[in-house]
């Protein structure tokens, strides 16, 4: 549990405590005077950053109970702060603590409204935590803090009226059905001789005072708890409930407190503010009456600790997550490692197998790509001859032509219509020849094409045409030449050149 | 617990805190994670590895077989110096003798530097580092079939493999009244020398 500085301030002294672990480690008076002050100084300085709670025992308290129409959310806030506006002009101490809804209609919500009706108890005090800078977690009622007790100690009688001396004098409070009803403090007379008798007097004017209020019946039995922690009050017990029925007294003295509560008897006797210390520490009541000012510095704190607590989840998450990545991380390089180990296992088998090989100058798949290759190399190498045949058939055909010449290739075809471009194939361009007469060039040119005919037919060629005429008798061209005595004309050469593409695979 | 953007100033501290922790773990989140993809990565190499060893430990027997198989027909080509080194002073001695059988009158030649084989993709030796060099060669010829006798007779002299990419033939007379001994043709050919480098080399 986290280190807090607890404080129990009255109208003339504080009483101070260190909660670590928890138990109380220090537990020191101070008095409402310079001296006080300084040494209260010193105790803060002891401890700094450590969050302050603070309780006051006095008598400039005020607890009531109001019943306020039922509202939510921010309706309900602006309700109370008005109703504790108009209750506590004068004090910034105050607030107020939904304590039940009516089951009626209206289910209107009854408030518990507390203030501190006189600060002053704890502004020397609140200058000095000011000063150094203390964060203040709030200011809690003594009453409400006493509460805390009953569940401590399994207590669940409907009407109980908890006693208790302290300090500042006799604190009463009576608690209805586990909730907190009201409180009186008074002031007690040292050196009184018979002191539990004016205590007793005290407890059964509550008792009256609270069927005066309605609060209980004058019939209901009331339980009265009287905390002993200095074992002073033993014949309190037998005082409250002579002569009255409707009073039972049940005393807790320093061992019983020990026993059921936890607190160590040392400090439980080292003050008489020890025991509302302790509670306070154990537990932190709703309830709280300082203003949001006052605890702006707990607010960061708060802040600080959530974003740390914040700051070490994402450490942690890191960690957690590079420790699970380093977890996968090894078992990756350990499967890796077997796996290779597992490869070179395989790797000497293999070489164990090759040494029965018979001894080859490449692998077994180079040798066999090598050999399939060069056979595919030789297979695709083509000679002429299957040209030569071709255009001798042409020839042959059309003894007008003779050769002049011709220039084959074996590739690709630059034309698209032969073969698919993949595929080698054998192509010639064969440049032709033609004597013809004078006159004589309209039958030419059917020889052409008679020739180029001859050639389409063979079961070989893929494609034939010509390429170039020997006159180019087209429109978009020029024609130019004489038409002498045509007793001087002798016979001319026409050369022509016909392309021809072999199918592929020919 | 109120707080306003006036707390934050205070609040440095734990927020400068949280900024290097975040920053740090993200950073360490991002490394590991690229060292698991690393060490994934190679996994899976090793993995692939593993299978190709496995297999090649099954396929021994195949290997056994095509080494059997194949060894002859390899040799036989490194004879013929399809494999290996090109023996360019093979083919020109292989040129004249091809010449000599076929009674032709003289070949002249020139080789080209070494090049990719131009025809990787019909011959489908993708995986092979097959190479060219291309001879241009111009000789006269009698008639039309001695260019089909001198490179039949290339050929047997069994000195490497090629294949002839394209011939010009020009008629040289036009008409023959009487028989001489001399050329009637004009050739001029392209033939590409092709070689298989042995494995290892270049």
């Amino acid at each position: 549990m986290a280190k807090k500085i607890l404080l129990c301030a009255s109208a003339l002294h504080l009483s101070a405590a260190v909660w670590n672990g928890r138990r109380l480690t220090v537990c020191r008076g101070f008095e409402h005077d310079e001296a006080g002050q300084r040494a209260f100084l010193s105790f803060l300085r002891a401890s700094p950053g450590v969050p302050v709670y603070l309780t006051a025992d006095t008598v400039e308290e005020d607890y009531r109970f109001e019943t306020l129409p039922h509202a939510f959310g921010s309706d309900r806030r602006e309700l109370v702060e008005r109703k504790l506006r108009q209750l506590y002009r004068s004090t910034p101490f105050y607030g107020a603590s939904l304590q039940q809804r009516d089951r009626d209609k209206r289910r209107d919500d009854r408030y518990l409204f507390a203030a501190l009706t006189n600060g002053e108890v704890f502004s020397p005090w609140l200058q000095l935590l000011v000063e150094v800078k203390a964060p203040i977690a709030g200011v809690f009622p003594l009453p409400v803090v006493s509460v805390a007790l009953l569940k401590r100690l399994g207590l669940d009688d409907p009407q109980l009226l908890i006693v208790s001396k302290h300090s500042a004098g006799l604190r009463q409070t009576f608690v209805k059905d586990q909730s907190f009803r009201i409180s009186r403090l008074t002031a007690t007379r040292d050196g009184e001789h018979r002191p539990y008798e004016a205590y007793a007097e005290e407890i059964r004017n509550t008792r009256m005072y609270l069927d005066a209020l309605n609060v209980t019946h004058v019939d209901d039995a009331v339980t009265v708890l009287i905390l002993d922690p200095e074992d002073s009050l033993g014949a309190l017990e037998d005082a409250v409930a002579a002569g009255r029925r409707s009073l039972r007294a049940m005393r807790l003295g320093p061992t019983d407190l020990v026993a059921k509560i936890g607190i160590d008897k040392a400090t439980l006797q080292s003050s008489g503010d020890a025991l509302p210390l302790y509670l306070l520490g154990l537990e932190t009541p709703e309830f709280n009456l300082a203003p949001p000012t006052l605890t702006a510095g707990y607010s960061r704190l708060l802040a600080s600790r959530a974003i740390y607590a914040v700051t070490a989840l994402a450490a942690l998450a890191g960690l957690a997550w590079c420790g699970l990545d380093w977890y996968f991380l090894a078992q990756l390089k350990q499967d890796t490692q077997e796996i290779i180990a597992q490869t070179q296992r395989e790797q000497s088998a293999y070489q164990e197998i090759t040494r029965t090989f018979p001894p080859a100058p490449a692998g077994a798949e180079r040798l066999r790509q090598s050999v399939e290759v060069a056979k595919r190399i030789e297979d695709m190498a083509r000679l002429p001859d299957k040209t030569y045949q071709v255009v001798s058939q042409g020839l042959d055909a059309n003894p007008a032509l003779s050769m002049a010449g011709m220039t084959w290739r074996y590739g690709k075809p630059s034309t698209s219509a032969a073969e698919p471009a993949t595929q080698l194939a054998q192509s010639a361009l064969l440049q032709i020849l033609l004597v013809v007469q004078p006159g004589e060039m309209t039958g030419a040119t059917d020889t052409v094409n008679k020739f180029v005919k001859d050639l389409s037919r063979h079961e070989w060629v893929a494609a034939a045409r010509t390429v170039k005429l020997p006159v180019d008798a087209g429109s978009g061209a020029t024609l130019r030449g004489s038409t002498a005595d045509s007793r001087k004309e002798q016979p001319v050469k026409l050369q022509f050149e016909v392309e021809v593409v072999l199918k592929a695979g020919v | 617990m109120r707080l306003s953007f006036n707390d934050i100033p205070t609040l440095s501290r734990p927020l400068l805190a949280l900024a290097l922790v975040i920053g740090v773990a993200a950073a360490a989140i991002v490394a590991s994670e690229r060292s698991i993809k690393g060490a994934k990565a190679t996994l899976g190499k090793a993995r692939s590895e593993l299978s190709e060893a496995q297999k090649r430990v099954q396929r021994s027997g195949e290997e056994r077989d095509t080494i059997q198989r194949f060894l002859g027909p390899y040799a036989d080509l490194a004879q013929r110096g399809v494999l290996g080194e090109e023996q360019r002073l093979a083919w020109v001695d292989a040129l004249r003798t091809a010449n000599a059988d076929t009674q032709l009158y003289g070949v002249d030649y020139e080789v080209g530097a070494r090049q990719g084989y131009a025809f990787t993709a019909e011959a489908n030796a993708s995986g092979l580092p097959v190479q060219q060099s291309i001879m241009k060669l111009k000789f006269g010829l009698l008639y039309e079939q001695d260019l089909l006798d001198f490179f039949r007779a290339l050929g047997q002299q069994q000195v490497g493999t090629f294949a002839v990419n394209q011939c010009a033939l020009q008629r040289l007379v036009q008409e023959v009244s009487q028989p001489v001994n001399a050329p009637t043709l004009r050739a001029e050919c392209e033939v590409a020398w092709i070689t298989i480098p042995a494995e290892g080399g270049s």
